[in-house]
């Protein structure tokens, strides 16, 4: 997989963006972690489901809506994880070819506008978990479980993505000091 | 000439680079707050595009995938494949071409095609010595058979906005369908056959080479023909199919060929989960952009003003498919149907043209913008296996894009080749 | 125009209420004197159909519509029109609007944070399809495989000895022609719109509970309009809900002869049949009803037996 490549050297950075880094790392990993639990809770409910029906003739009642309202908490959990290893996909066609001093620009551009989606992740996704509470939406189908506690992975997911976004934003930062640190000390 | 600068608008925002799902999400919300002055529910449109059973096939065959790849059954198939074709130019391609037509039989989903086949065949191509290019073109192009052929989540929904017989739409996607991928098999051969850098061609392997080779690999062969009798004999549903791949393939890396164990089924999951939550959340941010130029009423209008002209059917036809081309440069095949179909439907009706054939035509489109830059899902999909840049995935697909469109144009001038097996088998 | 009213809904353009609609807008232009622009969003275009209760709450629309069946345990009371052959009569139907019953759901409705302003009529009849055999008895449903409607009337179902499986409306077509499922239950209209004569062979039809399109607004945008406005809109609104009245009696000989005419073996329930199926049915989904609903369902049901 192309998402197992080392992570980028830390250099010169400070101790402190270290300490974040691992603090951040291990945020998107048990993230990651839960999102795979899920992944296999999905694949052995469906199977059973299968099993119950065609074998014994009897459903599980409600397995599709568990089944849908894992998805958003899989996506939520395991998309941090997913920018730390900068593997979203992005259109990298004008990116590729820019000079380095350009590319920091852009890559701290890259931060920014996945800030501002984390940020519209907690703010807009509490504000759709508190109406979704006020007017007391329920999945649809057997379980009728509420809508607002499925929500909540929203703004999890951003703030999840916010972190890692930081992180992402100080290494863009600190990498040109870094570089000229490195350019001074060379004889 | 409004919406011509809110895509030219995006286009732009798209290529600083930045994560598609961020650009896409951030031009909605920013749309929707110059419009309308507030962000309203953005949030939620991704909590509703996120949360539908339908779309966990593409965790799951992610997972089969890479089960299967980490079991190495795959290079077992992969060797019989080459074993069996090394003569020919472009024999894995061909191969590559055909597996996606079988698991289009399977999945109703192009990506879940792309993903599943891609993850797969990407790999062993540029192990036998073809260039990514190649690999990447057809594995793109190959999945967007995923919803020409039955069955087959997009005609569905157009079956149901448009009152067109579902099951007359399956059984008119078949031949286009094998046209289409025959056509996408004579390009590999006459790419791979006049190529400089040739790819390396053996002797024809001899029959007892062949009978070995496909001793090794019966089992990944059976996986696609259990998956297929269980779904089309009913034990269980197309989503359902997924779920019973992974069980499959689980049973044949731990007990088969004892080569997964606890590890490998985690790291399989990890990737699943990895690969799903890079495309949803592409899927998500053009879910919100949709939305956004859904309620601005911008395709709708166009639409409207297209079929509101006097052109006669062919002219109509062929106007809507220029649309849909462009559409499909930025929108997502659901939005597509649901923002264009109802709105053509009554010019459709009076016109007389026949649903099933503009479904066909339809969905030959959808596969087209599914490798249309800067949004196309199948082009993602190949990035998010692969991680190359995307320029060389483009490129590889260019090829095809064109011969979609040619073949678009075959069943535009030649309706029969859509029509004739459903008019057979069902009698309309 | 002075105001947009935008009306989300997930009717594809031949379905009955999506025409009536489009019928509204013109009546909402014409009764305004063109103060009000009335834009449609069908085939679930702009919300899904579960999306569009936060939607209207939120303001986020001005209007959308939301079928009675799928309020579900976050509006239990609504769930009476479901209860089977209580209110599914034209009689009753007609006696139903504007009664004391739809007031109090319209209260109920209010609480949820959307205002009704139509008791549009959707169906009231169901056709029991099946790639077997005829179900036009309960004794028949022993052990089939059933698509279920929802978690109330399935009580109905279960109380016959069907095994309702839940699953996404769009895997439905398939499922039934792969057999995964052998039965399932869709209105009559539906079951010629969306092509079940294809793949089920047997169909048992009967007028057994009633399903509306309530045309729901935004509260404080309702209030917020002029009174002559709003008095427009709603002389619209009774428009659409008076023309979507059934009036005859057991189900529409034309809907039935368009799934024969396809081929499917297709019958209407004899009233004796009808009633096997009332016996087992009805106390069954109006003990399920009344455990979600508790006072105000009693007083419902009762509302409505008075009518
Ligand atoms: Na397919
Ligand atoms: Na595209």
């Amino acid at each position: 997989m192309s998402q197992d490549q080392a992570l980028p050297e830390l250099g010169h950075d400070g101790a402190r963006l270290r300490a974040y880094a691992r603090f951040v790392a291990l945020a998107c990993r048990a993230a990651l972690g839960l999102a795979s639990i899920l992944v296999l809770a999905d694949l052995l409910l469906i199977g059973c489901a299968v099993l119950l029906r065609y074998v014994f003739s009897s459903p599980i009642v409600g397995n599709d809506e568990i089944v849908a309202s894992t998805l958003t908490a899989l996506v939520m959990l395991a998309a941090p994880d997913v920018l730390r290893r900068n593997g979203h996909i992005g259109v990298d066609v004008l990116v590729g070819a820019l000079p380095p001093r350009l590319a920091t620009w852009a890559s701290v551009w890259s931060c920014l506008s996945v800030l501002m989606v984390a940020a519209l992740l907690i703010v807009n996704g509490w504000k759709a978990v508190t109406l979704s509470r006020t007017i007391g939406l329920l999945t649809e189908g057997h379980l009728e479980m509420p809508v607002w506690m499925l929500q909540l992975f929203l703004p999890l997911g951003g703030l999840l993505l916010a972190l890692v976004a930081v992180e992402l934003l100080w290494r863009a930062l600190a990498r040109p000091a870094a570089a000229q640190e490195a350019k001074a000390g060379e004889p | 000439m409004i919406a011509a600068f809110m895509l030219v608008a995006l286009l732009a925002l798209l290529f600083t680079g930045i994560p598609i799902f961020a650009g896409l999400t951030l031009y909605g919300g920013g749309l929707l707050l110059l419009v309308q002055g507030n962000l309203g529910s953005v949030v939620s449109i991704i909590f509703g595009e996120l949360n539908q059973y339908l779309l966990v096939a593409i965790p799951l065959f992610a997972f089969m995938a890479h089960v299967m790849i980490r079991g190495k059954v795959v290079d077992d198939l992969y060797d019989a494949a080459y074993t069996f074709t090394r003569h020919l130019p472009g024999g894995l391609a061909v191969a590559t071409i055909m597996a996606c037509t079988v698991f289009a039989a399977i999945s109703g989903s192009s990506v879940a095609t792309a993903l599943t086949i891609g993850a797969v065949a990407i790999p062993q191509m540029l192990r036998y010595g073809y260039s990514p290019r190649i690999a990447y073109g057809v594995v793109a192009a190959g999945g967007t058979l995923g919803i020409l052929i039955p069955p087959s989540g997009p005609m569905i929904l157009y079956g149901i906005t448009t009152d067109t017989s579902i099951g007359g739409l399956f059984i008119a996607g078949i031949v286009p369908g094998l046209v289409m991928a025959l056509v996408f098999m004579a390009w590999a051969v006459f790419r791979c056959a006049t190529e400089g850098e040739a790819v390396k061609r053996d002797a024809r392997a001899s029959g007892r080479e062949m009978l070995q080779a496909l001793r090794k690999s019966v089992w990944s062969i059976a996986l696609p023909v259990f998956v297929l009798g269980g779904m089309y004999l009913g034990v269980f549903t197309a989503t359902e199919a997924a779920a019973a791949g992974v069980w499959l393939a689980l049973f044949v890396t731990i007990v088969i060929y004892r080569t997964v164990g606890w590890r490998e089924i985690w790291a399989s999951a990890q990737d699943a989960c990895r690969l799903s939550a890079m495309l949803f959340m592409i899927l998500a941010g053009a879910a919100v952009f949709s939305h956004v130029l859904t309620k601005m009423r911008v395709p709708q209008q166009i639409v409207e003003s297209l079929a509101a002209m006097d052109m006669g059917a062919m002219g109509f036809v062929v106007v809507m498919m220029l649309l849909i081309v462009v559409l499909g440069m930025f929108l997502e095949s659901i939005s597509i149907i649901l923002v264009t179909t109802p709105v053509i439907l009554p010019a459709m009706i009076h016109l007389g043209i026949d649903p099933i054939w503009y479904g066909v035509l339809l969905v030959i489109n959808l596969e087209i913008a599914l490798i249309t830059p800067p949004v196309g899902m199948n082009l993602f999909t190949i990035k998010a296996i692969t991680g190359s840049k995307l320029g060389p995935i483009i490129r590889g697909s260019l090829p095809y894009m064109l011969l979609m469109g040619a073949v678009l144009v075959l069943i535009l001038l030649v309706p029969g080749i859509a029509l004739w097996l459903p008019r057979t088998m069902m009698g309309g | 125009a002075e105001y947009t009213m935008r009306i989300s809904h997930q009717f594809p353009p031949s379905h009955h209420t999506a025409k009536r609609l489009a019928q509204f807008a013109k009546d909402v232009a014409k009764e305004t004197d063109g103060k009000v622009q009335v834009q449609l969003f069908g085939a679930a275009q702009l919300f899904k159909p579960k999306q569009h209760h936060a939607a209207v709450a939120s303001g986020q629309l001005e209007a959308a519509i939301i079928l009675s069946i799928q309020w579900g345990g976050s509006l239990p009371e609504m769930a009476v029109t479901q209860i089977p052959f209580l209110m599914s009569s034209p009689a009753k139907q007609k006696a139903f609007i504007g009664s004391e019953a739809a007031k109090l759901l319209d209260q109920k409705m209010l609480d949820k944070g959307v205002r009704n302003i139509g008791w549009i009529v959707d169906t009231n009849d169901l056709i029991f399809t099946s790639s077997t055999q005829l179900l036009d008895d309960p004794s028949k449903f022993k052990d089939v495989k059933i698509r279920g409607l929802n978690k109330l009337f399935d009580a109905g179902l279960i109380a016959m000895g069907a095994v309702p499986v839940s699953m996404s409306g769009s895997e439905v077509y398939q499922a039934l022609q792969t057999r995964v499922v052998d039965a399932a239950l869709t209105g009559v209209q539906a079951a010629s719109s969306r092509k079940y004569y294809e793949v089920q062979k047997y169909g048992a039809a009967t007028p057994i509970f009633l399903v509306f399109d309530n045309l729901v607004v935004n509260p404080a945008w309702w209030d917020g309009l002029p009174e002559d406005v709003r008095a427009g809109i709603t002389r619209a609104a009774d428009k659409a809900v008076q023309s979507s009245l059934i009036t005859h009696e057991g189900v529409n000989p034309d809907d039935m002869k368009k799934l024969t005419d396809a081929g499917m073996d297709a019958v209407v329930l004899t009233s004796e049949q009808a009633q096997a199926f009332e016996a087992v049915m009805q106390p069954a989904v109006r003990e399920a009803f009344l455990k979600s609903s508790g006072d105000d369902g009693q007083k419902l049901i009762d509302l409505i037996k008075a009518m």
